[in-house]
């Protein structure tokens, strides 16, 4: 069976599925990551009821989003998966997001946006038909970027926790929706991640590659 | 930009004063400017206005150190960083300072610069030099929109 692991937002949730059957819970809203994913899991596996040694394959969202969220969620899927020998994969937050957005009858057009705070967006462009394909890749953007550079002829949809927080600022695209939801689904992300490879799995800290290179230039005193 | 000038160290401690007055929970505000530049003694003048009531120091080998805060302004955590010995950026990722000031915190961050991706537009810059005759600038650069009412200049 497959333990989903989703921490990219303030929001912790987990989940468990099989050939047959899927659920998923949220185990807090609010920042608690470290406090509850594991008693979470464990609580999953009694109600199923499975052991851990049934889970073979652990399916974790590696970002982008709440940095202080992902490292528990990273970590402990890593931990896991070393324990126990199950499979590791990792999806992002942000083809979960679109993947739902799919799931929920929208085509055409869709950026996924993650809130990345400090008045940033995590953002991908997605083209949803008969399969949902990727445009960029993952990158940091201001809302108000994101809106000047939307000139896309179709109306675009934005999907994502950031589509809450910043819907004020979206709406200013022509014909634009914005399809808020608060944090990624697990079962989302277990359907992708069963379809996929293993690998090793690290948070995806989308500023890192903007910032290695500030880093790198400043010569040290 | 304005900038300040601090010919004692007393004035960048009123500097530190004066800055403090406009911060809210949620705010970075990164150092910048040489070693000896007055960074740690800034950092006391907003320390003492948040109402810090344990010694500042420079936290230069615990790259963070939360200070508990007594004000009525909403800020009960200051966490006064130095990132003058990280090596790499993966270790300043790892201290989330951006994301810890979220939680009703304000962050102070000497030799932030190093940092500066991760701190998004939104973020205060105090830009220190230093002249021949020890005498300080103070150069501040605001977040959008919150360009300090009062004037910086002293």
């Amino acid at each position: 069976m497959i333990l989903g692991i989703e921490t990219a937002t303030t929001a912790c949730a987990a989940g468990l599925a099989d050939s047959e059957r899927s659920v998923e819970s949220l185990l807090a809203r609010d920042r608690r990551h470290v406090e509850v994913l594991v008693p979470g899991i464990q609580g999953l596996l009694a109600a199923w009821p499975a052991m851990l040694r049934d889970v073979t394959r652990i399916v974790v969202d590696y970002g982008p989003g709440l940095f202080t969220g992902l490292r528990v969620g990273v970590a402990t899927a890593r931990a896991l998966a070393e324990a126990t020998g199950a499979e590791l994969v990792g999806v992002t937050s942000l083809e979960v997001y679109a993947t739902q957005a799919a799931a929920r009858g929208v085509s055409g057009p869709v950026v996924a946006v993650v809130d990345g705070r400090r008045g940033e967006l995590f953002a991908q462009r997605f083209a949803l038909g008969d399969a949902v394909v990727a445009l960029d890749a993952p990158h940091v953007v201001r809302p108000g970027d994101l809106v000047a550079g939307a000139t896309g002829a179709a109306p675009v949809t934005f999907v994502g926790d950031g589509a809450i927080r910043y819907a004020g600022d979206l709406a200013a695209v022509p014909g634009a929706t914005c399809l808020g939801i608060a944090w990624p689904s697990p079962e989302t992300a277990m359907a992708l991640g069963a379809r996929r490879d293993p690998a090793p799995v690290h948070p995806l800290y989308v500023r890192e590659a903007d910032a290695v290179a500030n880093f790198a230039t400043r010569s040290r005193p | 930009m304005s900038t300040r000038r601090c010919v004692r160290p007393a004035d960048t401690v009123a500097a530190g004063r004066a800055l403090a007055a406009w911060l809210a929970p949620g705010d970075v505000v990164v150092l910048t400017g040489p070693l000896g530049a007055g960074k740690t003694v800034f950092a006391t003048g907003v320390a003492a206005a948040l109402g810090v009531r344990e010694r500042v120091t420079s936290p230069t080998f615990t790259l963070v150190r939360p200070h508990a805060c007594a004000n009525d302004r909403g800020i009960a955590t200051l966490y006064h960083a130095d990132l003058y010995r990280v090596e790499s950026l993966d270790e300043v990722a790892d201290l989330a300072l951006g994301e810890l000031v979220e939680e009703s915190a304000l962050a102070l961050i000497e030799w932030g610069e190093r940092g500066a991706a991760l701190w998004g537009p939104e973020h205060w810059e105090v830009r220190f030099t230093l002249d021949d005759d020890e005498v300080r600038e103070l150069a501040l650069v605001a977040p959008p929109g919150r360009a300090p009412v009062g004037g910086w200049a002293a």
